[in-house]
This record gives C-alpha cells, sequence and structure tokens, in this order.
C-alpha cells in the first residue's frame, strides 16, 4: 500500500498546479484582468500595472507577465493619474480569433511574451494591492512591458499591421 | 522642468495622493526651548550640534536646531524649514532637489524600479516628496530640570536626615539600615523634560499660494522676485501639535571607579561628556521612543515580499530592531466597495538588512500566530511592551502544593528564532490535614529535640522566578513548545495544630517552614490571539530545602534553621519529588 501513496500524493499535486494554470489561463483568455498605467515609460516600453483575479492567495507571477502583454496587445489602457493611456497594439478586435494558433504558442508555456516583459526582482506588490474581494484575490504587480519590441515581433511575424500600413 | 514638477506637487496633493500608501519618511527638525542656567545652555547647544542620523533612523532629519524662545511664532520656523526643503539659496531662489534628494533615499524597490522604467525618472520621486511634505514636523524639548547625581545624593541625604530627626523627635527609634549614609555610587546628571511634536500643515491651497505667490527660480521674472521675497517673508504656516509629553525623566549615571576600596570622584572632563554627549542622546532616545510608539505616521508599514521565511523590504534604514513586533493585515473589499483591513498574523523582526544603499534587500520575519500569511500582505508595525502577564493553575497530586494558582508577571521575548523569557510569580495553596513534624521548642539537635507530629491546615504563599524558551514548530507560529525552569520558595503558614481544637496561639513556638523547589519542564503553547496565548507545562518539582523559624517569636533577629525534607513529616517527605501539571493563559502587552 505504502509504495502507491508517494506516486500518488505526486499526480494528485502535479494535477492541482496543472488545473491551477489551466483556470488562470482561461482567465487570461476571457480577459479577467485590468491593466492600469502607472507612468510613462521611457523609449519603447509601457509601465503598467497588471491585476490579476484568483482564487487561490498565493500570486502567479508569470500570470501576471502573460496578462500585461495580452492587454498591451488587446486591451490598452485609459488614461489616469497622470498617466496617458495607450490603444491596444491590436485594431483588429478577433484578432486572437484569426490568429489562435500563433497567441497559444506565443503565450504558451514558455511562450515568446516572456521575452517582452519585465518585473521587479521578485515582483513586489505595492501595499494595498492585494485585494480580497469576496471569495477572490485581486493583485496588482507593476511591470514594464517593451512596447516597440513586441510591436516589431508582432509585425515581423505579420500578426499586426505596420504603422506605416494605414497611410 | 520644474514647473512640471511643481505642478505635479499640486495635481497630486488634490487628486492621487493614495497612489503611493507605502511607507513615507517624515521630515523633522529639532529645536529646544531658549533658557537660563548654565546646563540648560550646554544642553541645547549639544542639541543643536550633534547628529542624532543614527538614533532618529526613520526620519529625515532637517538640520535646524537652534534654541528658540518659547514664545516663538511656529509659522517663522516653519518657514525656515521650507527654505530648507526648497533648498532655497542666497538670491532667493527655490528648487526641488533637496526634497527630491531625501524621497529618493525613501523610495522603494518597486518605487526604485517604476522611477528607473519612466521616462521622466523625477516623476515618482515628485508623489513621495508630495505625500512628505505632509509629514513635515517640528519636535521641540523643553528642559526642565537638570541636576547632578551629586545634588541627588545631597537631596537624599537631607531627606534621610530630616526623617530620622523626625522619627527621633516622636520618639521612635531610627532603624539600622536608616542610619547609613546615602551611598553615592553613580555619578552623572538626572533630566527632567517635556516635548511638543508639531506638524507643519502644507495644505493644497498653502501650496498653491507658495508655488504661486512666493516660489522664485531662474525662470521667475525679475520684475515679480521682489514681491515674491515679500510674499514669502509675509507667508503664514500654520501648524498643529500631534503629540505632546509634559515630563519625561532620563538619567545618565556612571558607576564611579574605587581604588583601595573608596569610590573616586569623576572628573570635569568626565562630568562634561556626559552632559555634552550622552544626556542630549538619552533625551533623544527616549523622545524618538514615545513619538514612535505613540504618532501613527511615525509606525513603519510595508508589505510582504515572501512567505515563509517572511520577508519585508525595510530595514536599517527604517530603524527597525530585532524582536520588534508587526502585524500583518489583508486588504478586504466589502460588497459596498468598501475596504477594510483584517489582521492575520503576528510577526516578530528576526534579522535586520543594511538596506542603506540597496532597498531591494529584505529584513527576515518570524511568524508567532495567525493564519497562512501570502506575498503582498500589508505589515504595521506594533511595539509590544513585551511584558507578559499569567494565570497558573498548577495540579499536583502531592499532599503539599505551593501554589495552586498563581499569577506571573514575565518579559519577553528576548532572543532570536526561539524567544526567551524570564518571568516573577506570586502564588498561593491551601492544604488540610498535612502530616508535618517539628522539633517542640525549636531545638534542632537531633538526639535532644522533641519531635512533635501534628496534622495542621493552612495556606501557603509562593514567590518564584521563572526563565523559558519558546521554540516555534510550525511555520506560523500557533504551537511552540516551551522548556521552562523555575525557582520558587513557598511560606508555609499553620492555621491549626491538629484539626478545629487545638490551635497555637496558646504556645511559645510555632512553626512557620519556607521550601524551595525547582521546576523543570516542557510545556506546550498555542496562540489563541496576537496576545493570548495558552500552555499546558506538565514539569517535575524537586524540594530541594527547607528552613523553618518560629511563627509566634516577635523578634526579627531570630534565625531560622534548615531542616532536611524527609524529616517534615511524611507528607512533605511525599511532596519532595511531584509532578506537577499546570494550565496557564498568559496575555502579552
Amino acid at each position: 500500500m505504502k509504495h502507491f501513496i508517494l506516486p500518488l500524493f505526486l499526480i494528485f499535486t502535479f494535477s492541482s498546479f496543472s488545473q491551477a494554470r489551466k483556470k488562470a489561463n482561461k482567465d487570461t483568455r476571457n480577459w479577467r484582468y485590468e491593466i492600469e498605467g502607472v507612468g510613462q515609460g521611457s523609449m519603447g516600453t509601457y509601465l503598467v500595472k497588471s491585476w490579476q483575479y484568483s482564487k487561490k492567495p498565493r500570486i502567479a507571477l508569470e500570470q501576471t507577465k502573460k496578462n500585461a502583454v495580452h492587454g498591451i496587445i488587446f486591451k490598452g489602457y485609459p488614461s489616469s493619474k497622470g498617466v496617458i493611456g495607450q490603444p491596444p497594439l491590436a485594431r483588429n478586435p478577433i484578432l486572437d480569433e484569426q490568429q489562435k494558433s500563433f497567441f497559444d504558442q506565443f503565450f504558451g508555456k514558455n511562450g515568446r511574451y516572456m521575452q517582452f516583459v519585465s518585473l521587479t526582482t521578485d515582483g513586489t506588490i505595492l501595499p494595498g494591492d492585494r485585494i480580497k474581494i469576496g471569495r477572490e484575490y485581486k493583485v496588482g504587480v507593476v511591470v514594464s512591458v517593451q512596447v516597440a519590441a513586441l510591436r516589431k515581433y508582432l509585425e515581423s511575424a505579420g500578426v499586426i499591421k505596420g504603422l506605416s500600413n494605414g497611410f | 522642468m520644474k514647473y512640471y514638477i511643481f505642478l505635479s506637487f499640486l495635481i497630486l496633493s488634490w487628486s492621487g495622493k493614495s497612489q503611493i500608501s507605502t511607507y513615507i519618511r517624515p521630515c523633522m527638525s529639532i529645536s529646544t526651548i531658549e533658557k537660563e542656567g548654565n546646563f540648560f545652555k550646554v544642553i541645547n547647544n549639544s542639541i543643536a550640534t550633534l547628529n542624532f542620523s543614527n538614533t532618529l533612523k526613520r526620519v529625515n532629519i532637517i538640520p535646524i536646531k537652534k534654541p528658540i524662545a518659547s514664545d516663538t511664532i511656529f509659522s517663522e520656523y516653519a518657514k525656515d524649514i521650507t527654505s530648507y526643503l526648497f533648498n532655497k539659496d542666497s538670491n532667493n531662489l527655490f528648487n526641488v532637489r533637496k526634497i527630491l534628494e531625501f524621497s529618493e533615499y525613501a523610495s522603494s524597490d518597486v518605487q526604485s524600479f517604476i522611477s528607473d522604467n519612466s521616462a521622466d525618472k523625477d516623476q515618482i520621486l515628485t508623489q513621495i516628496a508630495t505625500e512628505m511634505l505632509g509629514k513635515v514636523y517640528i519636535l521641540t524639548i523643553d528642559l526642565k530640570k537638570v541636576e547632578t547625581y551629586k545634588d541627588y545624593y545631597d537631596r537624599k541625604e537631607a531627606k534621610r536626615k530630616a526623617r530620622n530627626e523626625r522619627t527621633r523627635k516622636l520618639g521612635g527609634e531610627v532603624s539600622e539600615s536608616n542610619q547609613k549614609p546615602i551611598e553615592r555610587k553613580l555619578y552623572g546628571y538626572l533630566c527632567d523634560f517635556g516635548f511638543k511634536l508639531r506638524q507643519v500643515n502644507w495644505t493644497p491651497e498653502m501650496l498653491n499660494y507658495f508655488y504661486t505667490n512666493c516660489w522664485i527660480d531662474e525662470n521667475t521674472p525679475e520684475i515679480d522676485r521682489a514681491k515674491k521675497i515679500d510674499n514669502f517673508s509675509k507667508l503664514q504656516l500654520s501648524s498643529k501639535v500631534v503629540w505632546e509629553e509634559l515630563q519625561i525623566d532620563v538619567s545618565v549615571g556612571k558607576s564611579k571607579s574605587k581604588r583601595n576600596g573608596r569610590l573616586i570622584e569623576p572628573t570635569q572632563e568626565q562630568m562634561n561628556e556626559i552632559l555634552t554627549s550622552y544626556l542630549p542622546l538619552g533625551i533623544i532616545n527616549q523622545t524618538n521612543k514615545s513619538i514612535v510608539q505613540n504618532v501613527p505616521e511615525f509606525k513603519i508599514f510595508n508589505v510582504l515580499s515572501s512567505t515563509y521565511p517572511c520577508k519585508s523590504k525595510i530595514g536599517t534604514k527604517e530603524g527597525i530592531r530585532n524582536n520588534d513586533r508587526y502585524f500583518a493585515y489583508e486588504k478586504i473589499q466589502k460588497r459596498d466597495g468598501e475596504t477594510l483591513l483584517r489582521r492575520k498574523g503576528v510577526l516578530y523582526v528576526n534579522s535586520v538588512v543594511n538596506n542603506e544603499k540597496d532597498n531591494s534587500l529584505a529584513s527576515n520575519f518570524l511568524q508567532r500566530g495567525g493564519r497562512s500569511l501570502y506575498n503582498g500582505m500589508m505589515i504595521y508595525e506594533e511595539l509590544d511592551k513585551k511584558i507578559n502577564f499569567d494565570f497558573n493553575y498548577n495540579h499536583s497530586t502531592a499532599p503539599l502544593n505551593l501554589s495552586s494558582y498563581s499569577l506571573s508577571i514575565g518579559f519577553g521575548p528576548f532572543g532570536k528564532r526561539s524567544a526567551a523569557y524570564v518571568g516573577l510569580s506570586l502564588g498561593a495553596s491551601t492544604f488540610q490535614d498535612l502530616n508535618y513534624v517539628y522539633n517542640y521548642g525549636g531545638n534542632y539537635d537531633a538526639d535532644t529535640a522533641t519531635r512533635v507530629t501534628i496534622s495542621p491546615d493552612g495556606y501557603s504563599l509562593s514567590v518564584g522566578l521563572e526563565f523559558a524558551r519558546a521554540i516555534y514548530l510550525t511555520k506560523r507560529g500557533n504551537i511552540f513548545l516551551y522548556p521552562n525552569f523555575s525557582v520558587n520558595a513557598g511560606f508555609l503558614s499553620f492555621s491549626n495544630k491538629d484539626g478545629e481544637d487545638q490551635d497555637f496561639e496558646d504556645e511559645e513556638y510555632e512553626p512557620s517552614p519556607v521550601i524551595v523547589d525547582t521546576r523543570f519542564g516542557i510545556g506546550l503553547g498555542f496562540h489563541i490571539v496576537p496576545s493570548v496565548s495558552i500552555f499546558y507545562k506538565p514539569s517535575i518539582g524537586v524540594n530541594i530545602a527547607a528552613w523553618e523559624s518560629n511563627a509566634n517569636d516577635d523578634d526579627d533577629e531570630s534565625e531560622s534553621e534548615f531542616r532536611t525534607i524527609s524529616e517534615m513529616g511524611e507528607d512533605i517527605k511525599r511532596s519532595r519529588f511531584n509532578f506537577i501539571n499546570t494550565i496557564s493563559l498568559r496575555i502579552h502587552i
């Protein structure tokens, strides 16, 4: 009997982690996150706070990064508190459906999205940016997204059109 | 650029003040009330010249520390501070360099990250500076009395003599201890002082007026300058007292050295050193302690950057110390949108990191009670007095239990991972039909003694000294082991000799034993709430010594005699080794 306990425990642990990640990915796909500008980023970058929702109290930092890049591509963010808002990189509202395979890979495990985003040394949160709402947790982490490089990559991949294409 | 920064000050002070909500270092200037008297002048001058940056770690010190008259208009003083914060130069030009410097030093690593990755690096610093302007304080210290230890001893000596004189006049006898002159072991100074902490009232309107009508920089037209200088000289900055202490005692006394058994008087140099350096430092220390404990703006708060091990990015820069207590809070948003903080755990600083140059370094904390903590929870400094009150119930099957009920006052936690405690206890217990043997008449010569066996009722009173450590078993620190060792002395008092009908009233000799026991045990404790914990402390008690004296002997100097436990009767003998179960309730303040 005891020979089975460890493998069962490992399978259970792995599957719960995997379920949590799947749930977080689903939340991102359903746009269950928010981003807001926190400052005018230096050349070619946006400084945003990425808010994620989770039933688990632990923060999934990778998901936060993913949400930030996803938000920059598909949502943009409004002006607030002296920070000028930015439109999404994708002007086509159904781009994610049209380029599903590209974005599945881009936002997949170890996807390329990670190249364009950075956060503080260990993703420290500002006081008050971790809020429990009902049974969920809303957590905001400040990240810097290299928008110029991201745009260039998406353009070269033919996912979005270049800025000059409209003229 | 400077216009933009100032505009930001204004915008932020109206709209976005809550954006940062991180710990902002207050700015504080220290002044003293001018007073006649040599000691006062020397101390005031020392406070004005000494550097207290090591003592006042969590504030930006504004080096305007001149002694001021008691009727000083604080608006004038606040204006000096404004000139300092906005770096006013000899040409009456202002700039924001100084306050941005302060902001940069105060910024957290997230703020540094935002600043480093921003097109406008000063924006976040401006936000910090805006909040910092709301935390500008003027501390005024009012020395009330300074005396040397020599004067203090003279005063005590005069009092002693007068008291003895009075006793003699009333026909009483002066006790031996009162006949001895007061010992003059220490040299140094004793001081009484009070202080007031004023907050400069920098309202958005005031800031707007200051910028519009007083601010001068190189872009200000020549024609406007004279008017603006005049406006600044007439500027009325209000301030309010946020905390005051009317009387604090501080004493700095050093032991006199001895030569040939005689105490050596201190040199003038030694006395001056205390007066000009140690005493001012003691005054600032006491003041700082009072402010940090009582003014919320001086309490540190931050977030947990990681948990288990619990870390937060604060350290020596904020002046935190080992064993400081913090409460962890979770921010909760209710359905109606209202947010509140709910306490989730208690943390104690375990190791302090030096973050003066690197704000990404984090100090270590140990959780001691509460629920699971997570990255991003807020922690607030809630310093405790490190005093514990324990209500104990001791149960033992031995015929004699020195303290069935006891109350302890203790101090702790001290030390690092496993917290040390020390406590003093007072206990009481009753007994009935105790088999007790005494040597009638107090004759302890075993050959000639008349041994009498009695079965008295009575009670015991005990005093004890306990040393213990709390070793935390779980990561949340709710459950802990409590190895403890105590020494107790129980004073037995017999109310009658054999049941109801025989007492000691008519007898010359009433045995009054003192039994000393030691107890070793390992307890198990549980934190119910941060300030309350319960213990189960099984321990082994060993009675190690006993003395007996005569309770009916009025002579204070009658000596008590040592007795062996085994000779004191069957019940006392059976109580020599006993197993004691203790249940304690601890209230920690």
